[in-house]
Formats: C-alpha cells, structure tokens, sequence
C-alpha cells in the first residue's frame, strides 16, 4: 500500500513538472575555481534577494523575469565576488572561475555566503546541519542531531519512543524545538524530532544556551529550529525504507513554482510504521536482567517485546504566491498527522506494560508572509501564524498486569500507567503567533523586533473518574507573550559583529484547579489565574581574524517558565504552588572556528567553552500527600567541546568531535528542610558527561556508470559510563551506572542519473552491542534497512 | 463505587515516601540477663533531590554519626519489614518478594520469589507477622480482602486466597483495610467502611476476627463511638498486644480524611474474643487541636504515641516542612499520658520512625537542625541525644537488625 500512494505520488508531482514555464527565462551555468566546481557558491540578481545556491556540481539554475537585462553576483566565502550582466530573454549558460581573494579580505566584497556556513559564522553558539548529506539515510532527524557536538539525544527505545533532548547539560523541557521558527510544543506526538525523517529538512539549527530573538521561546537551555527549503522553486524529494522490526517509513516533500503567476504549491509528508519488536536481552550485569516467570519461579532469558507498534503519519499542502508587489511570499497551508503509539514499558524496563496506548491526530492551518521594503524601504516583515487542534487519547484499562512472557495475572483497579485505570480524550487547541520585523539602518547596523504570542487551550474528558475530579474539564488556558528586541552591528569591514538583544516573557494562566479538601467537601474547583513577566537579555559577538577564522562569545541571562500543572497542579496527585519561579540560567560560551583549503583539501575546526548558572530548577518534591513543583535546584554546567573535518574534494569527508560538560550541583543549603545539602558539589547523576563521535564518508562519481555515485559512510558514535544516582550518596561498591557505548553504523548508497535515483542499505548498532541510554531501557540492537529514494530539481 | 481517587492518592504518596513497615519492635521480649551482643541497627532514609531511598546501617543509635555520603545502598525495593537479620521488600515491577541482607556496600539478595497471588500496593495493602516464619500479607481489592502467606526460610507462598468478609450491601460504600495483628492464632483486622450517602464518612470502625488459617469463618464487631482505625498499614505500627488482647488506635488525621473531628484513641479486643470491648476506649486528645499517629509497644501496658499539633497544620506539605510532632508515654492500661521531652519536630508523611529495643524507645527526629535518634527510658522517664544522621532528609523506618 505504502509503494502505490509512492508510485503515485511520483507520477502526479512529475506531470506538471514536465510543464515549461512561459513567463520567464532560466539562466543557469557553473561556477568553479582553479581546482574544480564550488558547491554552495551564492548567486544572487543584484538588487533583490531572489538567488540560488550552486550544487555540488557547481551548478545553478536561476529563473528571472523576462523582461530586461540582469546582473547576476556570484559569491563564495574567501573567494572574490563576480558580477555579470545578461539579457533574460536568452536561456543563458554561464561560466564562472572564482578567483581567491589571497587572504586580501579588504579587498573582498561577501554579498552572501551559503545560509549554513553564514549562521555558523554568526555570534551564536550552534551547529547547523545540512541535511543532503543524510539524505539517503534512513535516520531522522534525533538520530542526525546525536552526531553533532554537545547534544544527546537519550532514546528511551526503537522508533518513536520517548527521548530527551540535551544541549550542553540542559535537557528536557529546557530545550524547545522549533519548525521553520515555529515552536513546536503543540504540534502534538505525529510530529517530532524522533519521527520527521531527515528529507523533509534542509538543514538544522541547534543553538546552544543562548538563542536569538526571532524563536521567541523561553529556551533556557537552547533551541532546535529545523528549517525546510524554503529556496529551492521546483523539486520533489519522495524515498521508502523497509527494514528490521517490520519498520517501513515513506518521505515526500515537493514544490512547483509557477512562475508567471508567482503561484507556489509545496507538498510534503511522511508515514512511519514499526513494531519495534527488538530483542530485550536479559542483562543482569547492569542490572538490567529480563526476568519472567514460569512454574512460580523466575527464569532470566532474552525477551522479544510484545506491545511497542508505532504508526505515525503527516500530510501537509501549502499554497502560495511569490514575488507580488505587496508579498515577497504569502503561503496557506493546512497540516494534518496521525499517532498510534503502544507502550511496552514504564520508566524502567521491569515495568512491562501489554494493554496501554496513546493516539492522536493533529490538525493545523498556517499562514506565512514575508515582505521586503514593508511599509519602510529596508523594513523586512516576517509574519507566520497558525491555529492548530490536537486531539489525543491515553487509553490505560487494562485488566491485566504483564511480564515479559505475557498476562501475569488479572487486576480490577490499578491500570499500567497510573495506580487507577484512565482513558482521558485530550484537547489541546493552539494559536500561534510570530512576527519578526528587520530593519536595516544601514550595512553595518540592523533593528530586529520580534513578538511570539503563543496561547494553549488544554481541556479533556476523563471517561473512568467524575468530571468533578477532572481539572481539565473545562479548558484551562496558558499563554505566552515573548517580545524581543535585537540591535545588531558591524564594525571594522563587518569583521566584527556584535548583537545585542533583550526579550520579554510574559506568561498568563487560567487553571480550573481541584483540590481535595476534606471529606465532606472532597473536591472544592477553584478558578486561579496567574500574571508573570520576567526579562531576559543577551549578547552575540564575533570577530573574524582572517575569512575562514574568527571567535565568538554569546552571553544570555534566559529563563524556562513554569508549565501549568507545575504551577497548579493536577487535582490528583500534585498540589500547586502558586510561589514557583521560573527556571533562570546565565549562560556563557566562547569558541572559535578555523577552516583552511588548500587545492582540493579542506581542513576546518571548530572549539568552545561553555558556562551555565542555573537557579531555580524545578523538581517534584514530595509534601505529604500531594507533590509539588519546587524551586529547589541550582546547578553550575561548565564544559567544552570541539570538531574536527577533513574533505578532500568529494572522494573523502571524515568529521570527529568530543563534548565533556562537568554539571554539578550548586546547593548548599536544601531550601525545603533547611539543611545542608550532602550532594553539594557533586555531578549531576543520570547524565552523560562525555561523549563524542566520527564520522567518515568514502564516495567516488562515475565509478558504475556514468553520472552516479558510490557512497560508503560509517559513523561512531560513543557515550562514556555515567552514575544514575549522586556520586557520593551510598557506598561505591552498590551504585547503578549506564554503561559506556560504543555504537557502530554503515551506509552504502548508489545514486544513479546524478542523484535522481538513489538506492541504500543501511546498518544501525552493526556490531548489535547491548546499549542504554537509560537505566534498565535497553535500545534495540543490530537492525539493517533499505530505502529507495527519488529526487529531482 | 471504589474510592479510586483516594487509592491513587495514597499509591503515589506512598511510591514517594517509600514502603516501610515492621513487627520486630514487638516481636522481640528479650531477656535481660542476655549478655551483650554486637547490635546492628539499620534505617530506611530519603535524601537527594531527586529524592531516592538508601538503606543505611549503624551499630549504635545512642551515639555518634551516621551519614548516607559515601555509605549505605541505594534502593527501588519497597522494603517494608524486618526480621532475624533480613529485610522483605516488595518489588512492584517485577513483582517478587524479596529477602535481602546489607552490609552497607552492597545488597546480597538472599532469595526472590514471585508475587502475583495479591496486589499489597501501597495504598491497599497490609501485613502482620504470625511468627518468626511467617508473614501474613493482606491486600483490600475492590471491597473484597485478600491474603498471602509467606514461608520466610523457603519464601515460598504457601497459602493465599480471599478472606470471607462480605462486600459492603451497598455498592457505592467501600472499605477501606487498615491493620492486622495476631493474638495467638487468632488474627483481627482493623478496617472501617466509608458511607456514600454520608457524604462518603464512615460511620463506625469494625474489627474481623478469625481463627487463623480458617478464613472463611469470620466474626465482624462494630463500634461507631470510634470511626477511624490507623489506615497505614505498610507505614506505621497501629496495633500492639498486651496480656492477650489486641489493642488499636484510631487515626482520623486531616492528612488523610480531613477535619472531621473523629476521635483519636485506643480501642481494644479483649482475651482472644471476638468483639470489640464497649467499656474500653480511650481518648487520647482534643480532635479539633490535635491527632494522633502510630501505637508502639513500649511494655507493661505502654506504648509510644505521636500526637502532632492540627493547628499548624495548613496544607499537607506542612506534614514535612513544619514542627507539630510530640512524642507521648501512653498508659493505656489507667488511660494516661506524658510528654517525652524532645523538641517538637516535624512528622514526615510515612515514617515508623520509632524503635522499641531491649525495652527503651528510639525516636528519630528532626526539629529543623538535622535527624537524631532520641533515647527514651521509660524506667525513668529520661531522654538522651543520641546518633546523628548526616545527609537524610526523611527517616521512614528504624529496624533491629541484629
């Protein structure tokens, strides 16, 4: 079924593709310098903003208005600018030889430089990664992150499990994640970081403690924007992958560009499906044995899991008009993704589950517009907003307690996930809002001012408990306004940049609160509202010593605000506590980036220190019979990190980067018994603190054919050993630790017709060693993949 | 209709604050002329934010410092009694019984057997020892009372099954199971019954008395000058035995029902009988200033109880942030009481935080400076300061190990 709505797919993307384009020229040509093609070279139509960027060919095609002559600028980092002017009305083919500025820089004018290298070369702390390399891959997009300096990304299992997200020592709710700068927290479980395939990307953005304005969000930790092409006017990009644990996953993603009409038509959607029916390996080494019971005795023996399908789905069509005199973009899309999500087992391994799912499905309707010279010459807006539904169901009424081997016995009141059996039908319903206004004084100077307004409505019905007891019968509401103001300067020759900013978060709640009072009046609902705002500010500097070399410091003072049910509580099990603050951290880095190309060789490195001075932190406390939310922690992350990469033309690319983050914990005193804390000092437990990986890629064009390409890459990637619980609190000889992993994965990919037809085969974990990111959740072993993918543009 | 809200109360109170539960304190009358034996005393402490559970042992609790830095086991087990050197533990997730030893390095499990006969979950169960060699687990499941018995040498269930306690007649009451003990053979359970046309308060205590293993005869007493017995099973010692007859207290805390101004007292069974004695209760305090918490045998018609100040108590997180908690000698034979003197200090939620041993009592504390274990003497009423614990936040239990 998945191979027919591709086959479609690809037959009824490539019938209007075949369709020539009558009101404008196509321009195209080569850009190359003394030692062959130059990928990613920028060529720009003077005056605008309308461009390309060359492929690893070193190819471009450019479509302009037929109307009159053009001067087309070709740039390229380290390279001397070109400006050529040509008729439009001819379907020109043009050449150019980039010549090296020779470390000239006062000579060199840069108009535009590749989007990724240009974001890497800004103040900020952030890896970006461009997605055609992963291509071919089977991974999504966590997968391709966890390869990168300072992130983890800790899976709790196979494909779409839970995972956490960890920049630099700060994790969880303290890194928010955003798609094309919108933030995603209520985009609902179909669409996430750990099932949108990588296709869909064309590159990722991870910044680090400290995060510019226009994602206005409250990242203490930092930020993870995936940005779509955005660029590119035609292309269709559709794969299909099958492999172990009956895991198959289908990727599309097209635009068509009419462009005598301006009309712009973007599809895109993936489906994913796995039984991440992985072998459980009994463990009893790490504690982590597999235990089932068989004659009234436990017998320890490797497990298959039993209950973990996942099935996600999303559909997204867009429509839109380009380069009107009142629009440079204005786009309608509409977004619809589907979840089913088995759950085999609860925080540890031990606690299996067979009966308890969730499902959903997500709706969501967008608009974008994006206007140059708006209201003011030089005044850039960006506007995007969207409303959004997510309906979702945990449904936990088992009968039963599972094992390993199945139904252990019959239960009457407790279900898997909470201590009484739930089926809640949640409601979340999403508006969101954000703006982004630039100005542009003059080349050295730019005025950035962004506002997000982000409002959740969250209801639900809870069919197994009287609505009564049910917070969220009626919906309680939570809203975000985050205003940002950014003031960016460029000095000595644009060697020197410097962004200011501040940023307001203002954070509004209604909560329907239940609290359980007394027995004559069990559940007493009362309506709490709550208005906080708080200030956060910042710096991103950079300064470059030569063209391919230069030093960044950012600094921001960033908050993570408090969440509903941390505030108020659940009317269950925990109590509000109206007095916590937000999370609050002073976050620090310092790095430097080095690249040198010599001929066809390219060396680069890139290195950074980092500081974080978290106060605030919000754990669950116990306080008799509820729980609350407290303010109990303060922690100091200091770390560094580094990457290394060679590439010799296109035959060989090897990356290797390390992260060493030493968080530990601040406190002196323990606010909530007045005591000295014993763990004052001590590492953070149950977090990774070393880790890095390699990367290497061998391919050869023309080696089976002409116009394809053999791919052959290997990845490593390791995780030191780490303590699960404080360092010194109990004897040395009975702690629990994750044990170090050393994980293995090989590609091999044959493209054919110069990356139109793409074929791969793909090994994660080859050498099937027991990993955990987390105790006692093994991650799956060996598993092997295919994947078919087409493309063209 | 199952109160399911209250279960899931008391399941995550009581997944946070640990399970801990014993007989030992009672268990053993020892003989003074006995020379000296190296003791070894271990306790069940919370500390760490994210808090987690260690089991912590010491030689001496009338001196000198015990800490969890670098000491002691961390643990998931849900240890809730102790016996002749072992401690039990349920562990929920596998599930299994299991009976292990520490030496504060490491934990030598001695024998793990699994346990799917009855729930025990910790806002359900209960449990109370026969003998040195047996355990008698109880669970209450939707209105119907269930029992396991455990072999502790074998840790082998050797009988389970349902008790003959008939549901309540009508559906929407329910009971809920709060302590067991045994006189002999002869084993009562405590329990009371919430009323749903009473706006779900229970109307009076009722005591099951059986001649055990014959579960199915069973004799129920009722006393409604009283209506709520200790309801915490796994977490505090309720019920004591004194010349033959079982005695219980009533625990009507706010914690748990909310001022409803029930009595806090002493009721009893008398000689191995089967009803509830109607010429004995005794009223240990003002309900509407103060409620009452565990009944720990001190001998000779004595007992510890904890009495904490209701009037400090504002919200439930004041159970563990504020000082309300007194320590009483309780007479309970001429129905009198005396203040131990030891600074108020604050409750905690669960805590069997009293050990009765060779005949004194050890009470661990916290008035705002730390956890020490006080010494009470009854033979002379004094108090002394004695082991501090270093790197605790919560005791939840003290067990005689050895």
């Amino acid at each position: 079924m998945i191979i027919r709505i591709f086959l479609l797919l690809v037959c009824l993307y490539s019938l209007p593709y075949a369709a020539i384009s009558q009101g404008s020229s196509k321009i195209s040509g080569y850009v190359k310098d003394s030692g062959g093609p130059v990928s990613d070279a920028s060529v720009l139509i003077k005056g605008t903003t309308q461009g390309t960027v060359t492929d690893e060919k070193g190819y471009f095609e450019i479509n302009v208005p037929k109307a009159a002559k053009i001067t087309l600028v070709v740039s390229y980092t380290g390279y001397q600018s070109q400006e050529i002017t040509v008729n439009a009305t001819q379907h020109a083919k043009l050449e150019f030889l980039l010549v090296k500025d020779g470390g000239q820089l006062k000579d060199v004018q840069v108009i535009a430089v590749n989007k990724a290298k240009e974001v890497k070369a800004s103040g900020f702390s952030v890896n970006v990664v461009e997605t055609k390399q992963f291509a071919n891959t089977t991974a999504d997009i966590n997968q391709v992150l966890n390869l990168t300096t300072g992130v983890r990304v800790r899976e709790q299992g196979g494909l779409g499990s839970n995972f956490n997200f960890s920049i630099n020592g700060l994790s969880g709710k303290q890194v928010r994640f955003f798609l094309d700068g919108i933030p995603m927290e209520s985009f609902g479980g179909g669409m996430s970081l750990n099932n949108i395939p990588v296709n869909l990307a064309e590159r990722i953005e991870v910044y680090k403690g400290v995060v510019p304005i226009e994602l206005g969000s409250d990242a203490l930790g930092g930020a993870v924007n995936v940005i779509t092409d955005q660029q590119t006017k035609k292309f269709l990009d559709a794969s299909l992958s099958y492999g172990s644990f009956n895991t198959s996953r289908a990727a599309v993603s097209g635009r068509l560009t009419d462009n005598r009409t301006g009309l712009v038509f973007n599809v895109s959607g993936y489906h994913n499906y796995s039984d991440n029916n992985y072998l459980m390996r009994n463990n009893p080494k790490n504690d982590a044995a597999i235990k089932v019971v068989e004659n009234n005795q436990f017998v320890y023996k490797d497990m298959r899991r039993f209950h973990d399908a996942y099935r996600s789905s999303m559909g997204q069509v867009e429509v839109g008009l380009n380069n009107k005199s009142w629009a440079d973009k204005i786009s309608l899309g509409f977004t619809y993704s589907n979840l089913y999500n088995e759950l085999q087992t609860g925080a540890s391994q031990n606690n299996v589950y067979g009966a308890a799912y969730q499902k959903g499905n997500f709706y969501m309707t967008s608009l974008k517009y994006k206007k140059t010279d708006f209201l003011l010459k030089d005044l850039t807006a960006n506007i995007a907003a969207n409303v959004s539904i997510d309906r979702s169901d945990v449904v936990d009424t088992s009968s039963y307690v599972y094992g390993w081997a199945g139904i252990i016995r019959s239960e009457t009141i407790a279900g898997e996930l909470r201590d009484v059996k739930t089926l809640t039908h949640w409601k979340n319903v999403a508006a969101i809002a954000r703006t982004n206004f630039t100005y542009k004084i003059n080349d050295n100077q730019n005025l950035n001012l962004s506002y997000t307004f982000n409002r959740l409505t969250r209801s639900s019905k809870e069919e197994l408990r009287p609505k009564e007891q049910n917070p969220f019968y009626q919906p309680n509401y939570f809203t975000k306004n985050v205003v940002g103001l950014a003031y960016q300067h460029n000095s000595f020759a644009s060697r020197f940049t410097n962004t200011l900013f501040a940023k307001y978060f203002g954070l509004n709640i209604l909560a329907r609160e239940v609290v359980f009072v007394t027995q004559q009046e069990p559940y007493r609902r009362r309506d709490t509202t709550s208005h906080k705002g708080y200030w956060g500010y910042g710096l991103a500097s950079r300064y470059k010593l030569t063209e391919n070399a230069g030093v960044k410091l950012s600094i921001e003072h960033a908050y993570r605000l408090q969440e509903q049910e941390e505030f108020f509580g659940d009317g269950i099990s925990v109590a509000a506590n109206i007095k916590l603050q937000p999370e609050e951290s002073d976050n620090i880095n310092l790095g430097a980036y080095y690249a040198h190309q010599p001929g066809k060789h390219r060396f680069s490195a890139e290195a950074g220190i980092f500081y974080r001075n978290v106060k605030n932190l919000i754990f669950s406390t116990p306080g008799g019979r509820f729980s609350t939310y407290s303010n109990v922690g303060i922690a100091r992350v200091t770390g560094l990190e580094g990457e290394l990469g060679y590439r010799y033309n296109k035959l060989l690319d090897f990356t290797v980067n390390a992260s060493y983050q030493n968080a530990i914990n601040n406190r002196e005193i323990n606010p909530l018994t007045g005591m000295e804390d014993p763990v004052y000092g001590d590492r953070i437990p149950n977090q990774p603190w070393f880790f890095g990986n390699a990367r290497l890629g061998v391919g050869q064009d023309n080696l089976i054919g002409k116009n394809t390409r053999l791919q052959l890459n290997y990845s490593v990637n390791y995780i030191h050993w780490f303590y699960i619980s404080w360092e010194s609190l109990g004897s040395r000889e009975s702690k629990n630790k994750i044990p170090a992993q050393l994980i293995h994965n090989v590609s091999l990919s044959y493209s054919l017709k110069n990356g139109r037809y793409n074929i791969s085969v793909e090994s994660f974990n080859i050498t099937n060693e027991l990993a955990y990111d987390n105790f006692r959740l093994q991650k799956p072993g060996r598993s092997v993949f295919f994947k078919l993918r087409y493309f063209i543009k | 209709m199952f109160q399911k809200n209250k279960i899931l109360i008391f399941a995550i109170t009581a997944v946070l604050f640990g399970f801990t539960a014993c007989k030992k304190d009672k268990a053993d009358t020892e003989d003074e002329t006995e020379p000296p034996v190296e003791k070894t005393y271990g306790f069940l402490v919370t500390t760490g934010t994210p808090a987690a559970t260690y089991v912590v042992q010491t030689g001496s609790v009338t001196e000198g410092t015990l800490t969890t830095v670098n000491n002691g086991i961390a643990t998931t087990l849900s240890v809730f009694t102790s016996r002749d050197g072992y401690y039990y533990a349920i562990d929920y997730s596998s599930p299994s019984l299991v009976k292990f030893t520490s030496d504060n390095k490491t934990t030598n499990i001695i024998a793990e057997t699994p346990f799917t006969q009855i729930q025990m979950a910790g806002w359900s169960g209960f449990f109370t020892w026969k003998d040195s060699k047996t355990l008698v687990m109880l669970n209450l499941n939707n209105n119907r009372f269930e029992y396991a018995e455990l072999n502790v040498e074998s840790m082998s269930i050797t009988r389970s099954g349902d008790i003959n306690i008939p549901a309540p007649a009508v559906a929407e009451d329910y009971y809920w199971g709060c302590n067991a003990v045994f006189v002999g053979s002869k084993l009562y359970i405590a329990y009371l019954k919430q009323i749903k046309a009473n706006d779900e308060l229970p109307e009076k205590a009722y005591v099951a008395s059986m001649d055990y293993p014959n579960v199915t005869d069973v004799t129920i007493s009722s006393d409604d000058r009283f209506n709520y017995p200790s309801p915490y099973g796994l977490f505090t010692q309720s019920n004591l035995v004194y010349n033959g007859s079982a005695y219980f207290i009533t625990s009507p805390t706010f914690w748990a029902i909310g001022n409803i101004g029930a009595p806090n007292g002493i009721f009893r069974v008398l000689d191995g009988g089967t009803q509830i004695d109607d010429s004995y209760f005794y009223e240990l305090t003002d309900p509407d200033k103060e409620e009452t918490i565990g009944l720990y045998d001190l001998g000779n018609g004595k007992a510890i109880v904890k009495v904490l100040d209701k009037t400090r108590l504002a919200a439930y997180a004041d159970y563990s942030a504020v000082n309300t908690a007194s320590y009483y000698a309780v007479d309970f034979i001429n129905k009198s009481k005396t203040r131990i003197d030891i600074p108020v200090s604050r409750s905690g939620a669960y805590q069997w935080n009293v050990l009765i041993d060779d005949g004194k009592a050890y009470i661990a504390t916290n008035a705002g400076d730390g956890y020490y274990v006080y010494e009470y003497d009854p033979a002379t009423s004094t108090v002394k300061k004695g082991l501090k614990l270093e790197g605790v936040d919560n005791v939840g239990r003290i067990y005689r190990i050895k």
